[in-house]
């Protein structure tokens, strides 16, 4: 051990002089900080725009007209062909020319009550309704009361109180009695099992419990990610009580698998706790939110990683051959060490390198995003074990995520230790390793669009993205997953494929070192 | 005597190339020992298994009683040397290197560190990279390196290479008394025959992987001192080879367009100038040839011709 270390610190003392290890680690502050500079700027220029878009209500008012001017015409066309139509047929474009109106109405309602149509707005879903029940309504009227049936009757005057009821809603921006409206409809269906109702009487509540009417202080909000928390407590709800898969594709559901249980389970905890959490902070954006802020912080560690991969494998690659054509290693082979101890020091020296490397890459952009976005900006990851959410502080969650993407880095040094010691030759083994690095994800994802087989998860690219299988709830790592990866092997397999990896090339390496002559 | 480093039945081959070729030897603690031969004969190679640096292919290497193959630690820690140049870091300073050296060896004292330093006469230079150094000094660091943590067997590999004649007669005093005075077994290879007639008490003679046989200097000299040559210079050479070639004929050594080498001595010798005077031979000179380890190593590698 005490061989070891001496052997460690020696090699310390020599990638300490090396000026390639400071210049990469200036070059990667500076992307860092350029990176946070270029998402700044992004943000801000977003945000003017946001601002131009939000506050120009003459826009959305032009927008209204012209759908109004749209159905008009619609309408024109019916009239006109209403007047050489008979029977059956006239009865048909009557209705249809009752619906058009309708929607005139529609717009021209929005419009005079300045509703947002489009957005999650509680008033604007209100009428959307209301105008779907005066549609019945219009519709019931144009038959003769004589000839309605009781059921049709029954169905008028529920849809007449509904109309005032909707009405009153939106004149007073009353959200409780908004809701209270939507639970007495799930309530009187007849065709929804109790069980299912209480879930959707319960997201109601939640709506009301967070106050989510969509708006803030009377304007849409466009926000629609609080919305879907919902829609995903609901659908893992359903998916649970009817042991169906409903929150992927939810035409054809799939049974649920014991694990998928789990994950929805948790799925629902994250929600609610994300709920409660934006209901606390006042805020309605949340990590789920794909916006530039929230990118900056995983790109420039990205961007880190990439140049640790980078500088890891120009030392490692360098770090046998390079002393064996100079001739230094003459020096290390002369002192009283078993060689598998310089391999191991080498290993270990270049590993402190790297983790060095991530540290002030680490440290850097939390500085570079403090300085760009405000110290306090980031948000923390939510995740649930058990049913039971947590919450991991941003600046740890950043750190734990870019020391899993340190696995990749482990790989990617050890490939090109063993090159440095197979090839005897530096260029060649930094030369092959960088390719690798680079083109190795690509050519797999094009040969995954070509080759379907059960072997393809033994490609090594395909079990090195675990900063994507164990931060499930991070949006930017999925997507990331999505990009690299068209396989989805297990969190356990992919360690044990990794490590096997390790052992191999390590081997390999050793084995080499080991009965290499130095001439 | 104590013996230090012992090779026992080595071979060595490269490929189907045998360049060590089943050799034994044995070094003692206390004498500088000669490894000598023509180029590629094999001597870096086999300092080279010695040190750890080549797999041995058959025999046993051992080192202070230690065997190199099973007790490889045990067995390095009493070596110190330099292999064909000094390598070292070239990005650091002598005195780094010599720290990192020193730190893989037990008991390397900073004071030790500062005396070899003085020894080998680098300590105004020492803080300075390595890659400023003239091929010298980067000699004197690497036998500091060398004798850094006082080794029982000092190996070196043609050593004299680049040192100016007062820098040679430097080293060749400092391993005598390592050798005679600290009782170190100091191995030295060279092609350089004359050098080592200076410093080696005992000498290895290796051609084409295999020792031709180990003698000590004075052995080697006495070996050949039966035979004293003496050197005529004559005009015209013919005329004289006729001449003698009566009575010397069988002693005449070597003939060239100027010279006649004859073994003889004593009255032969004025024998001979007096035939060749009295007959109209011009002598323009009679000298007599010392017999040195060179021709010694000429004699028993046949020349040195048969490099492999």
């Amino acid at each position: 051990m005490r061989k070891l270390f001496a052997l460690y610190t020696n090699e310390m003392i020599k990638i300490s002089k090396k000026a390639s290890v400071i210049v990469i680690l200036a070059i990667m502050v500076a992307i860092i900080f350029g990176f946070g500079g270029l998402m700044k700027y992004q943000d801000s220029s977003n945000a003017r725009n946001n601002n131009n878009y939000s506050n120009n209500t003459e826009f959305q008012k032009e927008d209204m007209n012209r759908q109004i001017e749209d159905v008009k015409t619609q309408i024109a066309e019916i009239q006109k062909q209403k007047s050489s139509a008979t029977g059956v047929d006239l009865q048909n474009l009557e209705a249809q020319e009752r619906s058009l109106q309708n929607q005139v109405d529609m717009f021209q309602y929005a419009k005079d009550k300045e509703i947002t149509l489009s957005s999650n707005s509680f008033r604007a879903q209100a009428t959307q309704r209301l105008f779907s029940y005066k549609e019945i309504v219009s519709q019931l009227n144009s038959i003769p009361v004589i000839n309605l049936t009781e059921e049709q009757k029954t169905q008028l005057s529920k849809a007449q109180s509904d109309v005032a009821a909707l009405q009153s809603v939106i004149e007073n921006k009353d959200f409780k009695e908004y809701i209270s409206l939507l639970n007495t409809d799930i309530n009187s269906d007849t065709s929804t099992s109790s069980e299912e109702k209480k879930i959707y009487l319960e997201s109601n509540e939640l709506r009301l419990k967070y106050n989510l009417t969509g708006e803030v202080d009377g304007v849409a909000n466009m926000d629609g990610n609080v919305d879907n928390s919902i829609y995903q407590i609901e659908n893992g709800k359903r998916s649970l009580l009817y042991d169906l898969d409903y929150t992927g594709n939810s035409q054809s559901p799939k049974p649920l698998t014991p694990e998928l249980r789990i994950k929805i389970e948790n799925d629902i905890a994250v929600a609610e706790y994300k709920l409660e959490k934006s209901n606390l902070n006042n805020t309605t954006t949340d990590n789920m939110g794909m916006d530039v802020k929230s990118i900056a912080m995983p790109g420039m560690l990205s961007i880190g990683r990439f140049m640790i991969v980078i500088l890891v494998m120009i030392l490692a690659g360098g770090s046998i051959s390079s002393e064996m054509s100079t001739g230094s290693i003459k020096s290390l082979i002369i002192s009283p060490t078993k060689r598998w101890k310089i391999f191991i020091a080498k290993f270990l020296s270049l590993l402190t390198i790297g983790v060095l490397a991530a540290l002030i890459a680490y440290i850097f952009s939390i500085i570079a995003n403090g300085i760009f976005f405000g110290f306090g900006s980031g948000t923390s990851y939510i995740y649930a074990t058990n049913g039971v959410a947590h919450e991991l502080n941003f600046y740890i969650y950043h750190l734990a995520r870019l020391f899993t993407d340190f696995i990749v880095v482990i790989v990617y040094m050890t490939l090109a230790l063993m090159l440095s010691i197979i090839t005897r030759n530096t260029a060649a083994s930094v030369a092959i390793s960088i390719a690798v690095y680079f083109v190795g994800n690509t050519a797999n994802s094009i040969l995954m669009q070509f080759v379907k087989g059960d072997w393809i998860k033994f490609i090594p690219f395909n079990n090195l993205n675990f900063t994507a299988k164990i931060f499930t709830n991070d949006s930017i790592s999925q997507s990331l997953l999505g990009m690299t990866s068209g396989t989805n092997n297990s969190l356990t397999f992919s360690l044990i494929y990794v490590a096997i990896l390790l052992v191999c090339m390590g081997y390999v390496g050793l084995d080499s070192f080991n009965r290499r002559d130095i001439k | 005597m104590e013996t230090v480093l012992r090779l026992s039945n080595i071979s060595k081959s490269f490929g189907k190339k045998k360049i060590i070729d089943n050799i034994s030897f044995e070094v003692y603690a206390g004498e500088v020992f000669g490894f000598l031969g023509p180029n590629g004969a094999g001597k870096t190679t086999t300092i080279k298994m010695v040190m750890g640096f080549l797999s041995i292919d058959a025999g046993d290497i051992y080192i202070n009683n230690f065997n190199v193959k099973k007790d490889y630690e045990k067995a390095m820690s009493y070596i110190g040397g330099i292999v064909e140049n000094p390598e070292m870091y070239k990005d650091l300073s002598g005195l780094t290197n010599l720290q990192m050296y020193a730190r893989l060896h037990e008991g390397v004292t900073k004071e030790r560190i500062n005396e070899v330093i003085t020894l080998v006469g680098m300590e105004n230079r020492i803080k300075e990279k390595m890659k400023k150094y003239s091929l010298g000094m980067k000699q004197r660091c690497g036998l500091a390196q060398a004798i850094l943590h006082k080794p029982k067997l000092l190996i070196l590999d043609e050593p004299t290479n680049g040192l100016d004649p007062a820098g040679i007669r430097d080293l060749r005093d400092i391993l005598k008394k390592l050798a005679h005075e600290e009782n170190v077994a100091v191995f030295v290879s060279s092609h350089l025959m004359s050098e080592m007639e200076l410093m080696c008490d005992r000498v290895a003679i290796i051609n084409n992987g295999k020792i031709l046989g180990v003698k000590t200097v004075k052995e080697l000299l006495t070996q050949t001192t039966g035979t004293i040559v003496h050197r005529f210079k004559v005009k015209p050479i013919e005329k004289a080879i006729e001449l003698l070639s009566i009575k010397y004929g069988a002693l005449i050594k070597n003939s060239t367009a100027e010279y006649i080498d004859i073994e003889v001595e004593g009255d032969a010798v004025s024998e001979i100038t007096t035939l060749l005077a009295t007959q109209g031979v011009a002598i323009s000179g009679v000298n007599k040839i010392e017999t040195s380890l060179e021709d010694a190593f000429m004699d028993i590698t046949g020349g040195g011709n048969h490099i492999a």
